[in-house]
């Protein structure tokens, strides 16, 4: 009986220390970090163009370029923490480190974590072949064609959900081929096993950057676009309102369009209010 | 298909990582065979308590995953202090998972003397210290070396995991290098030579060691 006691009681001293994970970070977090003179940022730089590294090791990409300008606004420098995606959250959420770019805004993550206004949006986009039945990206036009998806991605499940909605109305749904990476979409497209392919817009630009040997072409934006924001912890409100402030003044001085340019080769309109889906 | 540009430009990155992945894989299998012996020592003759203790020891860490116990040891214990040596929290981390397969390994290794043999020991009047030291350790120690080299070339594997705690080990060093390349291939096979390389080691060590112990066997 005690030894069973004696294990419960273990066992809930292990959960109350994975609880203890969540406790916040300093009280007047914005002081600290101005008083250290930088700021420590969390990173899974394997998402090209926004975040990668180049071979020298160091960190490079669309937001590295935005976060080191927006702390060079506060006066501080960046430091990298460079971990896997799965630690990040688990470690902004237990202080470890005071921000993280490149999280997808959802409704369910703003409960634990912080935003900054958004840099990015990640929409979807229908690439065809640049002879082809498509006529558009509409999901109209879609009705009936085969499309190549990546499997177990986010374009999938977005297909997968307007394709419950052609058949509703009785249309005949989108002819859905799944595949692992992106270059074997874009070879099934050049074979024309495949009319058109679905993935994240940035990707399907790179895509046809990369691929300069072949006819393709963009039909057009496809769903609805999810913001993309850094991140902070929840106990650090004023840092999440200056680097706000440090954004929205490189956004005013056209850095943050040139950076679109230059990472992802289009612009977009971000919004600065209610950018939390509900 | 094999783009050798590439991979020269790679290798330099990959072995900086090999190296932490072998510091890493030592440390771990150093403290799981310290924390292992001492639990086995303390469940088989430490008496009541001594045996809970190291049967809770064992069943939290093979019932919870070892990406939990990274968390724990890395943010969860700020008073211990570990927060911020991400490579000390990863070796205490996977050792002490490692530690409990150990502990079972050694306590099997141990029960597998012959009773007879701590019957005869007793008869001709050794101390119960001298049993252990002259009779049972040696030859549990080679009963088990063929699994402990087992357990630290899994201790070896499982060194990627640390990556989400900002170790920067030969795993993740192939992630990065492959989202910015994009050949996977190129990179992981070479990375997939580096973890053959180092098991063999491992195991070449274990072998030899197995030799030269040969005559303790029982």
């Amino acid at each position: 009986m005690f030894k069973r006691i004696a294990k419960y009681a273990l066992a809930s001293l292990s959960v109350a220390l994975v609880i203890g994970i969540c406790q916040p970070a300093k009280a007047d977090a914005l002081a600290d970090i101005k008083a250290k003179g930088k700021i420590v940022v969390g990173i899974d730089p394997t998402f090209s163009p926004f975040e990668f590294t180049d071979s020298a090791g160091k960190v490079i990409g669309y937001d590295p370029e935005l976060m080191e300008l927006a702390a060079k606004g506060l006066g501080l420098k960046v430091e990298y923490q460079v971990m896997a995606f799965s630690g990040i959250i688990p470690g902004l959420i237990a202080g470890a480190f005071d921000v993280t770019p490149t999280i997808n805004v959802t409704a369910e993550r703003a409960k634990k974590i912080d935003y900054v206004i958004p840099t990015a949006l990640s929409v979807n986009a229908v690439l065809t072949l640049k002879e082809t039945s498509v006529k558009s990206s509409g999901i109209a036009d879609l009705s009936g064609k085969k499309c190549a998806v990546k499997q177990t991605t986010q374009p999938e499940q977005m297909m997968k959900a307007l394709n419950d909605k052609l058949k509703a109305a009785g249309k005949p749904v989108v002819d859905l081929l799944g595949f692992e990476t992106i270059e074997q979409t874009i070879a099934a497209l050049a074979d024309k096993r495949v009319d058109c392919v679905v993935d994240d817009k940035s990707v399907l630009f790179e895509a046809i950057d990369k691929r300069k040997d072949l006819p393709l072409a963009l039909a057009g934006e496809i769903g609805d676009a999810q913001p993309i924001a850094w991140a902070a912890n929840k106990s650090t409100p004023a840092l999440t309102a200056a680097l706000s402030a440090e954004l929205k003044k490189l956004k005013v001085d056209g850095t943050v369009t040139a950076l679109q340019k230059k990472y992802f080769g289009y612009t977009m309109a971000l919004p600065e209010t209610d950018f939390i889906p509900k | 298909m094999v783009d050798l540009a590439i991979l020269s430009q790679a290798l330099p990155a990959i072995g900086t990582a090999a190296v932490v992945t072998v510091a890493l894989t030592l440390a771990a299998s150093l403290i799981s065979l310290v924390v292992g012996a001492l639990s086995a020592a303390v469940q088989l003759g430490g008496g009541p308590i001594g045996y809970a203790l190291s049967r809770t020891y064992v069943s939290l860490m093979r019932g919870t995953p070892l990406f939990v116990q990274l968390l724990v040891v890395y943010y969860g214990l700020p008073p211990i202090g570990i927060r911020g040596q991400a490579f000390l929290a990863a070796a205490l981390a996977i050792g002490l998972n490692s530690g409990a397969y150990t502990t079972e390994i050694l306590r099997a290794a141990i029960l597998a003397v012959p009773r007879g043999q701590l019957e005869a020991a007793t008869t001709i009047g050794l101390t119960w210290g001298k049993i252990w030291r002259r009779i049972v350790l040696p030859q549990a120690f080679v009963t088990s070396l063929p699994m402990l080299t087992a357990e630290f070339t899994i201790v070896l594997k499982s060194t990627p995991l640390a990556s989400v705690i900002a170790v920067t080990e030969m795993t993740y060093t192939g992630v990065l290098i492959q989202s910015r390349t994009y050949s996977a291939s190129e990179v992981f096979l070479t990375i997939a030579v580096g973890y053959i390389l180092i098991a063999q080691v491992l195991m070449r060590l274990s072998r030899s060691l197995e030799r030269r112990t040969r005559r303790l066997r029982f």
